[in-house]
């Protein structure tokens, strides 16, 4: 058995991976050994959007943000963080009235092009007023990739909306990086 | 190049860091670098006779797994012993009395008894017999006495509804922590 007893590993460059303060209490030095960037923004206004359009969702309170990857409801992968990533949001969507909202759509966009997708359909007989529609998804994103979160609501009348608050906290969208994937 | 080869990096106080069998089978000894604590449960006995509208906790009674017993399966709280960020996921099967019989569906994410965040499936008009609501969230708990529960509520009209369990955990709950977040 051969053991290394050292407080600091760092590599020829001197540059710190792993650090204990002696007593077991540990520091990673390096981020490919961290779930980060990582990210959590919630929407606590409502957010009036055309009918039938898909809108880019803002999202106006910040939770967490490792990285300072997120600039205006749009998360780009900062450099030498690429790889795997779990992506989420959750947004709801209201319609006009009650018997008003015919469907809802959510995409996460890649660089600005769909790709998950979270749907309610309600065509055949719309009689409903409001929905909760929930997407995640495991992304291979490369540094400098955006990440923007769409929505659509097809509204029977009028102009519907996403909406946000500051007790329900329906409408958030988070992510973080897998190690190692 | 520079490689050092050793079977176990310690800290200077003898605390194990990481540890190798010499076959390149890997021990991670630090909870710094470990997605734990986690766990998963589920419910597999419903629980049946619920009122309508009336928010009720899911008691998940089953666990899939639970290295850190962090899960209480008698009040269904999750209460990490290590502070940090925590994806945390959760998912109710929730069934109506009978056929047509549900309009509003949501499910509750509560930290230390305060909402946190929430998803409604709300039908208006239309009547349905079950439907699933699913939350996730991440939430910064600070490895004491931070716990989450999750709620649920159906709107049925009027009768008694439940929450559907079973051995194929289609009415769960999750959480793992993130590493250096």
């Amino acid at each position: 058995m051969s053991i290394l007893k050292v407080n600091t590993i760092q590599d020829k460059g001197g540059n710190a991976i792993i650090s204990s303060d002696g007593s077991g209490t540990l520091t990673l030095g390096n981020d490919a050994l961290k779930n980060t960037p990582a990210f959590k923004y919630v929407k606590t206004s409502r957010q009036t959007v055309s009918d039938n359009t898909y809108t880019k969702v803002t999202f106006d309170t910040e939770i967490l943000d490792t990285d300072s990857a997120v600039s205006s409801s749009t998360f780009t992968v900062p450099t030498g963080k690429g790889g795997q990533y779990f992506i989420g949001a959750n947004l709801y969507t209201v319609a006009s009235g009650v018997t008003r909202y015919i469907y809802g759509n959510l995409y996460i966009t890649v660089n600005g092009t769909f790709r998950s997708q979270r749907n309610a359909d309600f065509r055949n007989s719309y009689n409903t007023y409001t929905h909760n529609l929930l997407v995640s998804d495991v992304l291979d994103l490369s540094a400098g990739d955006t990440i923007e979160i769409q929505g659509r609501i097809n509204d029977s009348t009028s102009s519907p909306h996403f909406d946000g608050d500051t007790t329900n906290y329906q409408t958030y969208f988070y992510g973080f990086r897998l190690i190692g994937a | 190049m520079s490689t050092l080869e050793v079977n176990n990096i310690k800290d200077t106080g003898s605390n194990s860091l990481i540890s190798s069998d010499g076959s390149g089978t890997f021990t991670i000894n630090n909870g710094v670098l470990k997605s734990t604590p986690y766990f998963q449960a589920y419910l597999n006995t419903s629980q049946t006779g619920l009122s309508d509208g009336v928010d009720t906790k899911i008691i998940f009674d089953s666990e899939t797994f639970d290295a850190d017993s962090v899960y209480d399966t008698s009040n269904g709280r999750f209460t990490p012993n290590q502070a940090g960020k925590y994806f945390v996921y959760a998912q109710g099967y929730l069934l109506g009395p009978g056929t047509d019989s549900v309009n509003t569906a949501l499910i509750r994410m509560y930290k230390n008894g305060t909402q946190i965040a929430r998803n409604i499936w709300y039908n208006g008009t239309e009547w349905v017999r079950y439907t699933s609501v699913t939350v996730q969230q991440i939430v910064d708990m600070n490895g004491s006495s931070d716990y989450i529960e999750i709620y649920a509520q159906q709107d049925t009209g009027g009768a008694n509804w439940e929450i559907h369990g079973n051995s194929i955990a289609s009415t769960f709950f999750g959480a793992y922590k993130l590493i250096g977040a």
